[in-house]
């Protein structure tokens, strides 16, 4: 640089620093106070609390991270965050903590719970879109072995329960489209293919695809996965809904903690218009779901698992009087209690591998039936 | 706050040099000398407080030291107590920092050697009293310099004090050095932390050649790019409060020998290391025996100036016996050598003696450079479950991880060579007008690109 423009230099890079400065403190001034105000009274804060706040609103902020996204996606990194990006939708990697009591404790409560139980007891582990969906991952990609967990894992339930194939249910299903291209979920067509292999162990015959009318009700619906992705690069989903074309009418109760919803329907587009478009199916994710089919033969299925139960719990409606499903991780403890797997005709334990694997909810099985054991 | 955060670039760097350059000249040393003790309090008010009585101890010994000159005993025990005071100060927080693993204070090192070599000076009568306590708790503490050095004569130091002029030109070139360490240390040491950790949690049963080839390279260019970018970070903070440090990186992975390697990488500790004990034990004046002795010894003490672990100072060791080997037999064969030839040696042998250097134990050490060799033995194997002699080639994970950080990898080689300089030096001469703007483009890609880094 020439003499006048190495003078110039500083003297620019200072005004555009200061306007970065001003803009972040334009975009959240009472937040700049609070910084100032904070720093004041306890000064060795002070820089901890100002790098929180300018990385929160540096200007052109989610701009600069999709340029970093970008650049590495040029590089040949398709893996962000955990998520691969493969081809027009995003794939979650199953990565496993090393706490193997984790697992060990799910497995042991569930056996426990199935062994006190006098209903007939089933277990579906599900594998994530990174197994079945290997074939759209980079080359060598180091995936962890889900048919060999859940291959092992169902050895110990031997005797115990009927355990169900969602593995090759999924890995061999006709439908390209099981899992959604931007939320760690199944479709409805994924559903569909655990519906057939659930039918095939709970001892009714599937319905073919023929009996539903199919409803695509859901367009450019982007779901979680897509804001941990948080770059674009990815096709939206479409959210579809398969109607008994026999007119079975089902009642469904959405339960939350505070309100309940009673829909008169398995996918309750008021539901959908007022809170997320997923919640179009049953009412969305709730520790609490009952769905009752007036008129079905009079047995009822407890179905214990994760938020992967929307997608196949809709086709189930058809063949009970009663269904209820609880999801332990929205549960308390004596909320699980109040439930007595007794009651019930038939009990499934459902979840999907992540949950099984990383959380300790599936374990939550010994609480079942306390309160009755209790009086 | 750490100099590669944001709230120090876009807050506490302007504001600190406007309250610099607005201040009368008088008061602009105790101004940044202030400075740079806030910014340490920001960090580690505990490491500030040791950093003042470790500064204030050497600064209080000084005069004593000065007055009574070197012919006196009670300047040669009052230096040796300052230089064991420095030295176990380095010794028991980096021992206490591995031990409670945690990190070690910022600038222990920097500040501790930098007062030893001034003491030292002194005693040798070849520094000035400092003028102010103030004026050498800044050589000892600027805070852009605490993270790898430089480590500054208190002559040239004071020099710069006593001439300085404010310079607009001198400021701009701070600035650019200042985004070539940031970009060097949140773009490219940043993502190779992340590509080291994955290739070191690839099991132990799991290590290929490949892998622990992949992560040793990944190792020495992380080590690199994060010590030159702090290096760089500090000539350029320098630059903008109009001080004038000298480099300390000089590309040194393409050496020409260990010997060359070792004098492009951090160069201060080596030229401190070299003047004050090579120098001392009589350098190679006293045959090959004590010069061998002597080398191997500045190889040791410049591995442990890395921090207080055995690796360390084996990693100084295996290179310390080729620099032995090189100043022997080096004038008789090495510089018949073609220089591709030399800098594929030197590169290699850098490389296996980082087997040392980036694993957490001796045994680690040797597994890996046996992993790099293709060998394993029985005995490392039986404790860990596994058995077979020899390790294979490479693994589908790492060949993973090597297609998703190609460009990185291919950065960081591009970038840790001078072809980039050396050809924009010659374009510049050329065709000076045109390079001006490219050299603003660059550098302003720079500044957005490791913004973008430090928000992603």
């Amino acid at each position: 640089m020439s003499g006048k423009k190495k003078r110039v230099f500083p003297l620019g890079f200072l005004a555009v620093l200061a306007a970065i400065v001003i803009a972040a403190v334009a975009k959240d001034p009472a937040g700049a106070a609070r910084v100032v105000r904070q720093g004041w009274d306890h000064p060795t804060v002070l820089g901890e609390q100002l790098e929180v706040f300018l990385g929160q609103n540096l200007p052109f902020r989610e701009e600069l991270r999709g340029m970093v996204l970008r650049l590495r996606l040029l590089g040949g990194s398709s893996e962000q965050n955990g998520v691969f990006l493969a081809g027009d939708g995003l794939i979650p990697n199953l990565t496993v903590t090393g706490d193997t009591t984790l697992h060990r404790g799910n497995t042991r409560q569930i056996l426990a719970a199935m062994e006190e139980t006098s209903s007939s007891a089933y277990l579906m582990l599900i594998p994530t879109a990174c197994a079945i969906r290997q074939d759209r991952l980079p080359d060598h990609v180091p995936l962890y072995n889900q048919r060999g967990y859940i291959e092992s894992t169902y050895k110990q339930f031997y005797g115990t329960a009927s355990t169900v194939d969602a593995y090759n249910a999924l890995l061999y299903s006709d439908s390209d489209y099981l899992y959604y291209r931007t939320e760690d979920n199944l479709t409805s067509q994924g559903g569909y293919a655990l519906y057939q292999a659930l039918a095939a162990r709970l001892g009714f015959t599937a319905r073919p695809l023929s009996q539903f009318e199919v409803s695509y009700d859901v367009h450019d619906y982007y779901g979680d996965l897509y804001r941990r992705w948080g770059y674009g690069g990815v096709r939206p989903d479409v959210i579809a809904t398969y109607r008994d074309t026999r007119g079975t009418a089902s009642q469904v109760l959405n339960w939350q903690r505070f309100t309940q919803r009673t829909y008169y329907t398995l996918y309750p587009r008021e539901a959908a218009a007022a809170g997320e478009p997923a919640d179009i199916i049953l009412g969305g994710q709730a520790p609490r779901i009952e769905i009752t089919t007036p008129g079905r033969r009079s047995s009822s299925l407890l179905v214990l698992g994760d938020r992967t139960a929307l997608s196949y719990l809709p086709f189930l409606a058809g063949h009970y009087q009663k269904i209820t499903f609880l999801d332990f991780s929205l549960l308390t403890a004596s909320e699980i209690a109040a439930f007595d797997p007794d009651d019930y005709t038939q009990v499934l334990f459902a979840y999907s591998l992540d949950t099984y694997l990383n959380t300790e909810h599936p374990a939550k099985a010994g609480e079942l039936g306390r309160s009755s054991a209790a009086e | 706050m750490h100099i590669y955060t944001l709230s120090f670039l876009l807050v506490f760097l302007p504001v600190s040099a406007l309250i610099y350059y607005a201040v009368p000249p008088h008061y602009r040393v105790f101004t940044l000398f202030l400075v740079s003790l806030y910014f340490y309090a920001s960090i580690s008010p505990l490491g500030l407080l040791v950093m003042l009585a470790s500064v204030g101890a050497d600064y209080l010994m000084a005069k004593p030291l000065f007055l009574w000159g070197k012919r006196d005993r009670r300047a040669t025990a009052l230096l040796l107590l300052a230089a064991a005071k420095n030295i176990l100060l380095f010794v028991v927080l980096s021992s206490w920092s591995q031990l409670r693993d945690t990190e070690m204070p910022i600038g222990v090192v920097v500040y501790a050697f930098t007062s030893l070599g001034y003491l030292v000076d002194l005693y040798n009568g070849e520094a000035d009293l400092a003028a102010s306590f103030y004026e050498y708790g800044l050589f000892c503490c600027f805070f852009g310099k605490l993270y790898v050095g430089p480590i500054l004569a208190y002559s040239d130091f004071s020099r710069q004090l006593r001439e300085f002029r404010p310079s607009l030109t001198r400021v701009g070139g701070g600035v650019v050095l200042l985004l070539h360490g940031l970009a060097k240390k949140v773009i490219l040491a940043d993502a190779l932390e992340v590509l080291t950790r994955q290739l070191r949690e690839i099991p132990y049963l799991d290590k290929t050649v490949l892998s622990v080839w992949l992560l040793i390279i990944c190792s020495i260019f992380q080590i690199y790019y994060t010590l030159s970018g702090y290096s760089d970070m500090a000539r350029g903070i320098g630059g903008i409060f109009g001080l004038e440090l000298p480099e300390n990186f000089h590309y040194p992975l393409q050496a020409e020998s260990v010997t060359d390697f070792f004098s492009r990488f951090n160069i201060s500790a080596n030229r401190f290391v070299r003047k004050y004990v090579y120098g001392a034990l009589g350098a190679e004046d006293n045959g090959p025996l004590a010069t061998t002795l002597n080398i191997m010894l500045i190889t040791m003490l410049m591995g442990l100036w890395y921090g207080i672990r055995l690796n360390y100072l084996v990693w100084g060791a295996s290179l310390g016996v080729f620099i032995v080997a090189e100043t022997i037999w080096g004038d008789r064969f090495f510089t018949k050598v073609p220089v591709l030839v030399r800098r594929c040696y030197t590169l290699v042998v850098i490389i296996v003696s980082f087997a040392w250097y980036s694993s957490l134990s001796l045994s680690q050490g040797l597994f890996y450079l046996q992993t790099m060799f293709g060998l394993r033995t029985w005995e490392l194997l039986r404790g860990l479950g596994g058995g077979g002699t020899y390790a294979m080639l490479w693994s589908g994970e790492s060949l993973y991880l090597l297609s998703q950080n190609w460009l990185l990898l291919a950065a960081c080689v591009l970038g840790g060579t001078n072809i980039l300089h050396g050809n924009a030096q010659r374009l510049q001469h050329r065709f000076p007008r045109a390079m001006e703007g490219v050299s603003l483009l660059v550098n302003t890609l720079l500044f957005i690109g490791s913004l973008a880094f430090l928000v992603a």
